[in-house]
């Protein structure tokens, strides 16, 4: 039989029934998961500025790390 | 624009059929339509409305089957040259619900050798000879004139009546 007859005849199929919820559901999850994937980024960039505040102070005033912690966390809250 | 809903029940049926004839088994075709319908979700408000909504999804299945594929080979190629420097071989997993079971050795080998051809001269082949287009409609789902599609469609035939020769010869 020609390839071309064969490629005719292949018949039109019915996808899975739960395959609409499943991608309801993986809608559903990327809703969720953005925002706190944004929180999670803006935490840690926040961590990082700190952390580098630190080093910086340390190392440009040579002061004792428990000193240049509380000078951050006055900075932070105030 | 339209519910999702909606958009799925009218057009899943030809979204999954048409990745069945990318990938050739149930599971890469149930993640291309649902890779399909987050697109289509996420990118309505792209949608100018200067094709129809169904070439529109018609041309997302054919880029995310078109992409699956990459993905998929590109990963089978790192894998197998990782552990044994061969490269990758054509998929054996050949599943397609839509074939008889008496003929699936036929399929197999006739899509072994489709999937062996350009994606360009697949893509005219699927469209005019499994979807039953016109030249017009598949010319417009791919974005290219109707005579690029007939010039691809005569060289996809080309090839593939070679390549079909030369597995017989084997």
């Amino acid at each position: 039989m020609k390839a071309e007859e064969l490629l005719a005849r292949i018949r039109k199929v019915d996808p899975a029934d739960d395959l609409l919820q499943r991608i309801e559901l993986r809608i559903a999850k990327r809703t969720v998961t953005v925002p706190l994937r944004l929180v999670y980024r803006a935490a840690a960039s926040f961590l990082l500025i700190a952390a580098l505040e630190c080093t910086l102070m340390l190392t440009s005033t040579g002061k004792e790390q428990t000193d240049v912690a509380q000078q951050v966390d006055n900075q932070i809250y105030e | 624009m339209h519910d999702l809903r909606e958009l799925y029940k009218l057009y899943s049926k030809m979204v999954y059929n048409l990745a069945l004839s990318y990938v050739q088994n149930v599971e890469d075709a149930e993640e291309i339509v649902q890779d399909v319908f987050l697109k289509v979700h996420d990118r309505q408000d792209e949608f100018r409305g200067d094709s129809a909504v169904k070439t529109w999804i018609y041309r997302i299945t054919v880029n995310t089957s078109l992409d699956y594929l990459k993905k998929q080979k590109a990963a089978k190629r790192s894998f197998l040259q990782r552990f044994s420097g061969k490269q990758a071989e054509e998929p054996a997993h050949f599943n397609h619900p839509g074939v008889q079971l008496e003929e699936e050795e036929a399929y197999r080998k006739l899509f072994g050798v489709i999937n062996e051809l350009p994606v360009q001269q697949k893509t005219a082949l699927i469209l005019l000879k499994i979807e039953g287009m016109s030249q017009a409609e598949a010319a417009e789902v791919m974005e290219i004139s109707a005579k690029a599609v007939e010039s691809l469609f005569q060289r996809a035939k080309a090839n593939l009546s070679q390549k079909l020769q030369k597995t017989k010869e084997l």
